[in-house]
């Protein structure tokens, strides 16, 4: 017999078993790769989410104080600010610039009947001015603005319409609407604040409590908001609201099967905070009732989180991150009560770009995260300084 | 686990898809024969387990690029070889090959010993071979590289493979003939 055919035989039909660990070894290596490999993508995008987010309130907030420190600087200036910004001169202006230079004599144009919303480069004096004054007391603003560096157009049988006038008093004035008087500051406000809020902790847990199928049920959870708000109108279209939260409330309630029976489990969140929101006015009623809607962002420092589990208050603080921000938006119709007075309801949703979890000795951070969220109704009641 | 309807195919469809099951039909199918290389290569029990656990990983991992062109078996067993020289050349110590030639020993065993002796048996005997020299052995006599081919695997000489082979082989008899004495 060959002997190493014999060897070779003999090897291959082995008859000796592994023992089972190597089996279970083997599972182990592969459910630790199985679960990296689902973990891996969902980390990698939550990443990119988290950063898209931050970016995205960062741009809010920097937008918001961009248009606030614009309008408020262009609103401390006399003149509209879309004079300067397209190069036009308002006939106001123009009017007492040429009445200091020639002496008293006041000039403006006033449109051709054919063309109403044109005039003339060459109808302006040497320094570029308006030469003649319209003896329509109705014309709007927008009509009395020239270009200063627009071409010269010249229509035949033209320049007969246009007619001096003598009085400057004739001539536009802004309508006082329009935003607040030139030197007369920014109207302010102030007031109180109440919010019922529907609050949601958005993360897995929550979701899946949202399924039939599963033991854990998320229930519909409420809490409160109060804040002291401080504002300024920009212009009779736009608000800048501050609002100071001396309480701020997120919960979230869940019937979770644990230890062998339902129980109820309730985390409840505190915070103190600040939100800043642009309140634009897109629709006006006719009781003067204002319709506003509201885009901006928050902050808060969390005072304390709080389980209730069965009846049994667990302090949790130190398993969340002591800060949150997020974006608001919604809808506030105000009502004017009298002239100081104003009475605002609306609804307003907020939504936390955070994750507040940050872990504990158990789960890591990134494994539950876990964001703030809620539906409030709101009232409030704004006190007119100016 | 019944093992008795196993289907290449669909047991590799599984695996590729990482279904638990498949990987289990799979490695239930081809341990034992495996764990046996695995014995021949490592000569004891625990090495020889991790050496098949590593491998099982590899086939696991590996699953996805393996080509029908050749048999399951022999790529599987590719593997565990693979990994069974990288286990001993990472563990091997100096004088792990035979330095004294055994020429002198008894080296003709009878059929009929051979007969007699079983699995296990063998085992303990090749556990008693150096390193080197076993694995020089196995290569050759189990996987039929030839001497050059080994040469490069283990990074030796042609000549050193031969040397070692012979002297394995010579030890190994005079081992197993020394059984029935």
């Amino acid at each position: 017999m060959d002997f190493l055919k014999w060897y070779k035989n003999i090897i291959e039909s082995g008859t000796e078993e592994p023992p089972e660990s190597v089996w279970e070894n083997i599972q182990d290596e592969l459910d630790v790769d199985l679960v990296w490999n689902n973990l891996e993508p969902v980390l990698g995008y939550s990443k990119r989410r988290v950063m898209f987010y931050r970016l995205a309130a960062a741009a809010s907030v920097m937008i918001l104080i961009g248009l606030g420190t614009l309008f408020y600087t262009v609103l401390k200036q006399d003149g509209p600010y879309l004079h300067r910004a397209f190069n036009m001169v308002p006939m106001d202006s123009v009017t007492r610039d040429a009445s200091n230079r020639e002496s008293g004599i006041q000039t403006a144009l006033t449109p051709s009947a054919g063309f109403p919303g044109l005039l003339l480069p060459e109808d302006r004096d040497q320094a570029g001015f308006p030469a003649r004054l319209s003896d329509q007391a109705d014309v709007r603003q927008e009509q009395l603005l020239i270009p200063l560096n627009s071409r010269t157009y010249r229509l035949p049988g033209q320049s007969g319409d246009f007619e001096v006038i003598r009085d400057a008093s004739l001539a536009y004035r802004p309508e006082r609407d329009e935003g607040p008087e030139p030197g007369t500051g920014i109207p302010f406000f102030a007031g109180v604040s109440g919010h019922a809020a529907n609050t949601w902790l958005l993360n897995n847990k929550t979701l899946q409590g949202l399924k039939r199928d599963e033991l854990t049920a998320s229930l519909p959870s409420f809490g409160y908001n109060l804040s002291i708000i401080a504002g300024a109108d920009i212009n009779n279209k736009l608000e800048l609201q501050a609002d100071f939260f001396i309480f701020s409330q997120n919960r979230q309630n869940y019937n979770e099967y644990l230890y062998g029976q339902y129980v109820s489990n309730s985390l409840q969140f505190n915070y103190s905070g600040i939100s800043l929101s642009g309140r634009w006015q897109f629709l006006t009623s006719q009781n003067n009732g204002r319709h506003m809607l509201i885009l901006g962002a928050y902050t808060g420092i969390l005072r304390n989180a709080v389980q209730d589990l069965d009846g049994t208050s667990i302090l949790m603080t130190s398993e969340y991150r002591s800060a949150d921000y997020g974006i608001i938006s919604g809808y506030e119709y105000l009502h004017p009560l009298n002239e100081k007075f104003t009475l605002g309801t609306g609804f307003l949703a907020r939504y936390g770009l955070r994750n507040i979890f940050s872990g504990n000795d158990f789960i890591p951070h990134y494994l539950n995260s876990t964001r703030n969220a809620s539906v409030n109704l709101m009232i409030s009641v704004k006190y007119n300084l100016k | 686990m019944d093992i008795s309807g196993f289907n290449e195919d669909i047991i590799i469809e599984g695996c590729r898809k990482n279904e638990r099951r498949s990987q289990e039909l799979l490695y239930r199918h081809f341990a034992k024969k495996m764990y046996s290389i695995c014995l021949s290569y490592a000569g004891e029990r625990p090495l020889a387990q991790d050496i098949l656990q590593e491998a099982f990983i590899k086939v696991f991992k590996n699953i996805g690029i393996y080509r029908k062109s050749g048999s399951l078996e022999g790529w599987i067993r590719k593997i565990v070889t693979n990994t069974a020289i990288d286990h001993i050349r990472q563990r091997r110590p100096a004088g792990s090959f035979v330095d004294i030639d055994p020429g002198y020993f008894q080296v003709e065993v009878s059929n009929t010993v051979l007969s007699n002796i079983g699995f296990s048996e063998v085992m303990e005997q090749v556990n008693r071979l150096p390193d080197g020299a076993r694995m020089v052995f196995n290569l050759h006599a189990l996987e039929g590289f030839t001497h050059k081919e080994i040469a490069f695997k283990l990074d030796i000489t042609e000549g050193t493979s031969k040397s070692q082979f012979n002297r394995a082989r010579k030890l190994l008899l005079n081992f197993l003939g020394n059984l029935n004495m």
